[in-house]
């Protein structure tokens, strides 16, 4: 069976929406196949039907843009897939031509590097250069550090082992202090083709702080994986 | 039958896990360890056998060298669907690794193994299990992934040698038996490991260490290793009757100090030992402070051993001086084989990247390397002249240290740009630590000065000595850890974070070095190395101050913090700290226990046993008790070796009782010394009970 990439398309972003789903479709072998926003349709409506479309076997990921007029019917999208879906932040943002580098930004739980492991070993397997950036809680830091000459490799090391398991073939970056703030500086400064976010789809008050900020900020595709 | 009371169980087949059990049930002897992997491939799996000393380079990250491996087996992989019932058992008190794996189907694999304590460099492995499962083949040793290494056979044993670029490296020599019976196939598995060195050829260290362990077999090889452990423990021990957590993470601290650090050639004992290849198998003062004193009461050849390192590169240190511009030996903040200094010069706080300046400023260590001889001297020799070696070690600080203070106009003595072991703070003038050791160290070289010494030059040491400055504050009884210290923000722990906490890591470098937190005891490492050297009742104000402001960031921190808070009659508040330091590695509260043990914590913890609730020290040739039991410890019982001599102590509510396998002196803190007489065995010897005033 071929598997595709919906690239879901709304009026004045067929161009944006297409060159991403390109782009991540080559990184998972995939195709690309594009659905329209009917404009007249209820939002609930076009929502309840690109999750169905999602939920098809053949369908792998989706690609949306959030320049598109309806965000209602974005968020809908991204909170209902059960799959991955690339975001383009919006109409400055440039597809890649090709996705030669990519961020993830992961906690450290069991639970993000599980939804990833897939992602991350399509990303490996297509021969992007994958940097992992863990951003340090400061009330969450280890309780011990004893030597800086030593501990940040160990600390790595062991991060790497239990969060990115079987993938030797990453980079890591540590930072301190807000994921938010560190994901945009991380991505400029390595200059990559796409950050890739595990996230938990509830969008109620005061939850995906980061995913609004990173998709604000970042100017480059930012895929969203389902952390379940 | 399993005793808990011995047992390090874990049931958990969770791969991460494994990689934290993988360090904890290490296995070692003679400076050989080997990490405790499972037999078959794991991915993320850090299989590993090292040797103390062996080094794969001369560079700041090239660790030690990874030797040839013994315990891989061939063994058909469960099928994902199909997570086998993985029971692991490391016997504490026989030295012995067990492993069941029941499978989804039924098949039972058992694995046994040890690290030879009768034969040192000796390892044993026996295997069985249903033949499809357990699979004939793959030859009792393997070259490390990566390895310079060449192989061959020789008497029919195969052997393999591995080589660094200095030509130094490790051979070992095995033999494998495979009997099939039935469906079952046995393996086992021999491999005697020696060190290669131009005048010592591997091979030939590698045949006698094995011998005729053939002959002998795993069950004889297993039965004189028993007999080893058993001694032993007869010999060094704690009960806590009540306490039986406590009581097992002690036992793991003392079959972890014998698995890493029984040596008795010489000893170069990394800060992970060789139960990992974290911190690049450095030697820093976690060796001279923290595990030697341990090792000092538990093995006192080990102890040896780790001062025979220091000694024999001496001269290094005297070239780490000169280069400095100063006089005398000062040894270098991390070494290795050669002791010179291979400190990095970069490394990371969290994700900020930060300059090392240890290498070149934590310079105290010159003067714990000092003590430490000086120490084991007290401890194991008494009032006996010391060693010429260990006296020049002596002097040679003490010249150090004398070419190292600057005076100001009124002859005060300073030593200005250092790290205390407060790491936080660096760079900071008239650390009271580095400056109270420095006092000691020079003081101590006049002390033990040979007769043939220049009167003259001691008499300058005890000068320079009596002019060093220390930051005492005679109104609140409180040392300044260092010149400008009470000048600092006033922050204390709880008003950021828990304890233990790596604080620079909550706060950022500079708001940490503008504050009073700080990462470890600094001054109060004073209290615990040197007390007769620190003004009379200064403990308790110190532990007063210090202890709020104390992040416990260091893993080096919750133990002797325990131990100082036990002898300033804390004992409650010491147990807390204790239960911290015994977890640490069990329940990977670093982290990082993946990449080896911590073993100053390790040590640490004995010594808060033996110094703090017992409050055991050594004065001329008499061991003076001092107990302070927590509420929860109704009774403790060390066993230990001291002066010579294996002694018991049991100390309860009201007596401090004390056994002796020959004549001893000992008392209590202001007590009269008393004579415990001369039975020739532990187990008949005359008991001294010792009555406490207070109780």
């Amino acid at each position: 069976m071929s598997s595709v990439v919906v690239a879901i398309v709304s009026p004045g972003t067929e161009a944006t929406v297409t060159g991403a789903a390109t782009a991540l479709a080559e990184v998972l072998g995939a195709s690309v196949r594009r659905e329209f926003v009917d404009p007249d349709a209820a939002v609930e409506v076009s929502i309840a039907r690109f999750v169905a479309l999602l939920d098809e076997p053949d369908a792998v990921a989706a690609a949306v843009s959030f320049a598109s007029s309806s965000r209602e019917l974005m968020w809908g999208v991204l909170a209902g897939s059960r799959k991955p879906v690339v975001v383009m932040p919006d109409n400055r943002a440039k597809p890649p031509a090709a996705v030669a580098r990519a961020l993830v930004p992961l906690e450290a739980t069991t639970t993000s590097a599980a939804a990833l492991e897939e992602t991350l070993n399509a990303l490996a397997g297509a021969g992007v250069d994958i940097v992992v950036l863990h951003v340090l809680d400061p009330m969450r830091a280890p309780a011990y550090w004893d030597h800086p000459g030593h501990a940040a490799e160990a600390w790595v090391t062991e991060f790497l082992a239990r969060f990115c398991r079987h993938r030797p073939d990453v980079r890591m970056t540590v930072r301190t202090g807000a994921a938010e703030e560190s994901i945009p500086d991380v991505a400029r400064a390595e200059r990559v083709d796409l950050v890739v976010l595990v996230w938990s789809q509830r969008l109620d008050p005061g939850r995906a702080r980061i995913v609004r900020r990173t998709l604000g900020s970042v100017g480059v595709p930012v895929l969203l994986v389902p952390a379940t | 039958m399993l005793d808990p009371d011995w047992s390090v169980i874990e049931v958990s087949s969770d791969p991460l896990r494994r990689r934290i059990t993988e360090a904890l049930f290490t296995l070692g002897a003679g400076g050989f360890g080997t990490r405790g992997s499972v037999e078959e491939p794991v991915p993320d799996s850090v299989e590993l056998v090292v040797c103390a000393g062996v080094y794969a380079g001369p560079g700041p990250t090239d660790g030690l060298l990874p030797c040839p491996t013994w315990t891989a087996l061939d063994i058909d992989p469960a099928g994902d669907d199909e997570a086998p019932d993985d029971h692991r058992v490391l016997d504490l008190r026989t030295g012995v690794l067990e492993r069941t794996t029941t499978r989804a189907d039924g098949a039972v694999l058992r694995t046994l193994r040890f690290a030879s304590a009768a034969r040192p460099g000796l390892v044993c492995l026996r295997a069985s299990g249903p033949a499809d499962v357990l699979r004939a083949g793959g030859g009792p040793l393997r070259a490390p992934k990566g390895a310079v290494s060449t192989s061959g056979t020789t008497r029919g044993r195969q052997w393999v040698r591995v080589v660094a670029p200095s030509g130094t490296g490790v051979v070992a020599l095995g033999t494998e038996q495979v009997q099939l019976t039935g469906t079952t196939r046995e393996v086992s598995r021999i491999a005697a490991y020696a060190p290669d060195r131009p005048r010592t050829p591997g091979l030939a260290g590698a045949r006698t260490v094995f011998d005729d362990a053939d002959e002998v077999g795993i069950d004889g090889l297993l039965e004189e290793h028993r007999a080893v452990w058993e001694r032993r423990w007869a010999t060094v021990d704690v009960a806590i009757p009540g306490d039986p957590d406590a009581q097992l993470a002690a036992r793991f601290a003392l079959f972890q100090l014998w698995t890493n650090v029984a040596r008795h050639d010489e000893m170069a004992a990394g800060a992970r030992g060789v139960s990992g290849s974290g911190y690049s198998g450095h030697v820093f003062w976690d060796a001279d402070v923290f595990v030697l004193p341990a090792m000092t009461t538990i093995d006192p050849r080990a102890a040896a051993a780790m001062i025979r390192y220091r000694c024999r590169r001496l001269d290094a240190a005297r070239r780490w001086a000169r280069a400095a511009g100063r006089s005398g030996a000062r040894f270098p903040w991390e070494s290795a084989a050669s002791g010179a200094d291979v400190t990095p010069r970069e490394g990371a706080l969290g994700g900020q990247l930060v300059p090392i300046l240890t290498g070149v400023e934590e310079e105290h260590i010159t003067a714990d390397v000092a003590w430490a001889l000086a120490h084991h001297h007290a401890w194991s020799h008494g009032g006996a002249p010391m060693p010429r070696n260990h006296r020049a070690v002596l002097s040679e600080t003490a010249r150090y240290w004398a070419s190292r203070v600057t005076s100001d106009g009124d002859g005060a003595a300073h030593i200005a740009g250092v790290i205390g072991p407060d790491e936080y703070h660096e760079d900071v003038d008239d650390n009271a630590f580095t400056n109270g050791m420095a006092r000691w160290n020079l003081r101590a070289a006049a002390r033990h000065a040979a007769m043939s010494a220049d009167p003259a030059e001691i008499t300058h040491w005890r000068e320079v000595a009596d002019r060093i400055v220390d930051g005492y504050d005679p109104v609140s009884g409180v040392y300044e850890q260092f010149r400008g210290y009470f000048a600092l923000e006033r922050l204390l722990v709880a008003e950021v974070a828990t304890p233990p906490v790596a604080i620079d890591l909550v706060l950022g470098r500079e708001r940490v070095r503008a504050s009073q937190l700080i990462k470890q005891p600094d001054v109060l490492m004073l209290h615990h190395l040197v007390p007769d050297d620190v003004r009379p009742g200064s403990l308790r104000p110190n532990v007063d101050f210090y202890g709020p402001r104390t992040a416990h960031g260091s893993s080096l921190s919750p133990a002797v913090t325990a131990s100082l808070l036990a002898r300033a009659g804390r004992a409650d508040d010491a147990l807390a700290l204790f239960r911290v330091a015994a977890r640490l590695d069990l329940d990977d509260r670093s982290g990082m226990t993946a990449a080896g043990l911590h073993l100053a914590n390790i040590g640490g913890l004995w010594q808060c046993l033996v110094g703090g609730f017992l409050g055991a020290t050594v004065r001329d040739g008499v061991l003076v008790l001092d107990p302070h039991l927590p509420a929860a410890w109704p009774e403790l019982e060390l066993r230990l070796r001291c002066l010579g001599r294996r002694i018991r102590v049991r100390v309860d509510r009201g007596d401090v009782v004390v056994d002796s396998d020959r004549p001893l002196r000992a008392g209590l803190a202001g007590g009269p010394v008393l004579d415990v007489h001369a039975p020739t065995e532990l187990a008949s010897g005359r008991v001294v009970a010792i009555r406490r005033s207070s109780s």
